[in-house]
């Protein structure tokens, strides 16, 4: 059982006010802790996620995790890290380096915050907090990534007095890219330092889904792929340095697959259907016009040939008096 | 990640607070819970933690500070 003092500590206090306490399950916060007090004696959990007492007797150096965002009811703080597999590398990558160090996949099966295994229990509560909501983790992997804190912001023999460690869900970066009618894509994320290797998800519109483990893209659309990697080598910190980044222990590639929904969607026989009617209507209009310009060729005929019967008959008959008149003229002239 | 990097920044020059000296590992970020809010919204990250390198030397001193009032952070 937990003291109740616990509850009227400042974070924990913040998030009741916001609602977000409700996702942590009072029966898993409970069995991850050693004591009653409100932080246990450094710690570590075995593989069934039972806390127990630091084992590193031999280590001279320990990193207790201390202050946290959001505050978890379970006993989180003050264990020691290093004797965490899923810290431990990238946190002592990170120290050794100085720089930030991007670590692997980190699964567990899909389940809620009530779950008994302590990770997806861990997770399902992490993902209720961010979105305000209680959700059900999807076994989609997690990363974390070990950040150095300096004792000094611009000298150049710093040293690294903490390590911030951040865990992200890669789903949640690819959300809401998309227009809501595209029909989708397939994204293959690859690192090189898990076993597993590599995940792939489904963009559908502005939502995401997670396909599986594995490159489960359509092999029908392997030559159609799109690269990307991490390509900045320093991350933003405010200062003129940045934080270096160090990709070389666990680099990540990203690969973009068009689907079948979305190829059918631009490969269709529109332009083909379109263009045959563009081409009736031009047809159509040509003959449109030949025919007029028949009939009025032909009225014209009908027209000139009358007219030229007309003139000719008038004609005939104007020379006849013309010629009369002229010969009585003549006549009279020399008369 | 450049919202974790300034929560970084943030952290080293905190630490400084008043007295101009900075006493790792024995030491809280005041605010933290805003401070990693923020940078939680603005990366996307669903957690954020920070883990002092205590050496041996100092473990007895932090054992005693993480069960003073220091921790009321939580």
């Amino acid at each position: 059982m937990k003291i109740t003092s616990k509850h009227s500590t400042r974070g924990l206090d913040l998030q009741e006010r916001a609602g977000l306490n409700d996702f942590d399950d009072p029966e898993v916060s409970a069995k991850s802790f050693l004591t009653l007090g409100t932080v246990d004696p450094l710690h570590t959990f075995d593989d069934l996620g039972h806390p127990l007492l630091s084992q590193a007797s031999e280590d001279t150096v320990f990193l207790p995790r201390w202050q946290t965002s959001p505050v978890l009811e379970t006993s989180q703080v003050n264990e020691n890290l290093f004797e965490a597999m899923e810290y431990e590398a990238i946190a002592r990558d990170c120290i050794a380096s100085k720089a930030a160090v991007l670590g692997g996949f980190h699964f567990s099966d899909r389940g809620s915050t009530a779950d008994l295994d302590s990770t997806t229990a861990f997770f399902a509560t992490l993902q209720s907090i961010s979105s305000g909501t209680k959700l059900e983790y999807s076994g989609d992997p997690m990363t974390h990534i070990a950040v150095p804190v300096f004792d000094s912001l611009y000298s150049e023999n710093r040293e690294v007095v903490a390590v911030l460690i951040a865990t992200f869900n890669w789903g949640i970066y690819m959300e809401d890219i998309l227009d809501a009618n595209n029909k989708g894509y397939t994204v293959v994320i690859e690192n090189q330092c898990d076993e597993v290797g590599s995940f792939t998800y489904t963009m559908k519109g502005e939502k995401v889904y997670a396909k599986g483990i594995g490159d489960l893209h359509d092999r029908r659309f392997t030559d159609r792929v799109r690269n990307g990697q991490f390509e900045n080598p320093k991350i933003g910190d405010g200062t003129t340095d940045g934080i270096s980044f160090n990709q070389d222990s666990c680099p990540y590639r990203f690969r973009v697959y068009p689907t079948l929904e979305d190829y059918e969607s631009i490969v269709t026989e529109n332009p083909v259907h379109v263009s045959i009617g563009i081409a009736f209507v031009f047809a159509f209009t040509i003959a449109l016009f030949l025919c007029y310009d028949g009939m009025v060729e032909r009225r014209q005929r009908i027209v000139l040939a009358r007219a030229t019967h007309s003139t000719a008959i008038v004609s005939s008959l104007f020379v006849s008096v013309l010629w009369g008149d002229r010969r009585v003229a003549f006549i009279l002239c020399f008369a | 990640m450049a919202a974790v990097g300034g929560l970084s920044t943030l952290i080293t020059i905190d630490a400084y607070g008043d007295s101009g000296q900075a006493s790792w590992p024995l030491v809280s970020i005041n605010g933290f819970h805003e401070k990693g809010f923020n940078a939680r919204s603005l990366s996307g990250a669903l957690y954020l933690s920070i883990s002092p390198v205590v050496t041996r030397d100092d473990l007895l001193d932090w054992e005693v500070y993480v069960q003073s009032d220091a921790n009321k952070w939580m």
